[in-house]
């Protein structure tokens, strides 16, 4: 069973809806109850603040630190990426749950946010290069751990990779066909 | 590249859970069930879909709520919704049932501060204004609500500025002295929105053939719509989407 994080920011019943489609069998969590859980994804719409408050205030942010450091399957969407690293120009006072190093920043684009499509490549990935469907205002310029990189305003680092560990800036729910099978790959790995 | 894909967002105007042909309420014919078609025009390219309840009203909530759950379960592009929205209420059972964006023409000329709260609760970034503008003879566009029978004192200018300032994520921009003519977008008015304010603006009104996408691409364009023109099968989006790569045009074609 995988499980889908419920921390308030909307969005989750498209994530369901594309597992749904490939077959596999969701359920949503609010409260951080994972033991019978094979896979966790963490959804995120919204601002990075609200996103991580919410995790605090129903103990999701300690079960996600040890979900991750145990290399157990995590997916992380958008905000669910971002919550990953230290923190955010979008809400300075906010702490992210720090499992990767480096700050989220605005995205310096004539139009912001980035809402639409945009090609992403991948690194050494099981992955292969499409299009994907974007909609944020901030995101990671680098990691350490990127594996997919792509361009608005500035190229950027769009997907990270350590172990068991994914997360994308793009909606694999949203970004059509190619999405879909991100998100069956990933299920796969 | 410092700019996305271009978007081609076919429309589809339903009423009563059906997509429905010819505007203004006038020669309506049956198209079909919209989740059939929007299925079919995600698998010939489409990057997003718009619906349009031309006949919206209380009673007919249960029906569109039930087609907006349909298209979630089986679309994997983004859609929205317009069409009879009046209060934050409505945009969040739209918005819970699956939609991506809601799309506000009226209700938010009646009362702009609807964008705002929409915008605050949801974020900007399902909040879609749809504006329908027209030339007047002193020159300027002006715009109109209630389908484009009713002139409001602004003009197009000063609303999308308005809408921007309020939260608006996106602006849908109709001409209605264009709309099923087949002359093309009014690049005139959407060109000077498109290129000077900070959020995207889809295009729609007066477009026939590929001629007029690159056009409306190339004048500054984030997003061009259509309806008949794909209904009608005379023009496959698939086929528009080549002929605008070969125009040296971003689209996505991995779809």
């Amino acid at each position: 069973m995988i499980g889908i994080v419920d921390c308030g920011s909307g969005n989750i019943a498209s994530v369901r809806l594309a597992f749904d489609r490939l077959g596999v069998p969701t359920d949503i969590r609010t409260l951080p109850d994972v033991s019978d859980l094979q896979a966790l994804v963490l959804p995120g719409q919204g601002r990075f603040g609200t996103v991580m408050n919410a995790l605090t205030e129903r103990g999701w942010d300690d079960v996600l630190k040890g979900w991750i450091e145990a290399d157990r399957k995590f997916l992380g969407i958008c905000v669910g990426m971002q919550v990953l690293f230290e923190g955010s120009e979008e809400d300075p006072g906010v702490s992210g749950l720090g499992m990767l190093t480096g700050t989220v920043k605005r995205l310096r684009a004539p139009k912001n946010p980035m809402m639409g499509w945009a090609r992403v490549c991948w690194r050494d990935s099981i992955f292969s290069d499409g299009s994907a469907f974007f909609v944020n205002g901030y995101a990671v310029a680098k990691s350490d751990v990127c594996c997919a990189t792509t361009e608005y305003g500035e190229p950027f680092c769009c997907a990270v990779q350590r172990g068991h560990m994914f997360a994308t800036q793009f909606h694999p729910e949203k970004s059509g066909k190619w999405g879909q099978e991100v998100l069956r790959q990933w299920i796969n790995s | 590249m410092d700019q996305l894909l271009k978007r081609i967002i076919p429309c589809l105007d339903v009423d009563g859970g059906r997509v429905v042909k010819g505007t203004h309420f006038v020669n309506l014919r049956d198209m079909g069930d919209p989740v059939e078609l929007a299925v079919r025009y995600e698998t010939q390219g489409a990057d997003e879909v718009v619906f349009l309840d031309i006949n919206a009203s209380a009673e007919h909530r249960p029906t569109a709520l039930d087609m907006v759950r349909r298209v979630a379960e089986s679309l994997s592009i983004p859609f929205t919704l317009g069409g009879g929205l009046r209060s934050v209420d409505d945009m969040y059972a739209f918005l819970d049932a699956g939609a991506d964006k809601v799309a506000l023409n009226s209700a938010a000329l009646h009362d702009p501060g609807l964008v705002e709260l929409g915008a605050r609760q949801f974020g900007s970034q399902c909040m879609v204004v749809a504006m329908d503008v027209k030339l007047e003879p002193a020159g300027y566009h002006g715009v109109y609500s209630h389908g484009g029978r009713k002139q409001t004192r602004w003009t197009a200018k000063s609303w999308a500025r308005e809408m921007v300032n309020r939260g608006a994520g996106e602006l849908l921009l109709t001409s209605i002295d264009r709309d099923g003519t087949g002359c093309g977008f009014d690049m005139d008015i959407i060109e000077p929105i498109a290129r000077t304010l900070p959020i995207p603006v889809i295009a729609s009104g007066g477009a026939v053939n590929d001629d007029h996408f690159i056009t409306a691409f190339r004048r500054g364009a984030d997003a061009a719509l259509a309806a008949t023109m794909f209904h009608s099968g005379d023009v496959i989006i698939g086929d528009l989407k080549r002929a605008l790569n070969r125009a040296g045009i971003p689209v996505r074609l991995d779809y």
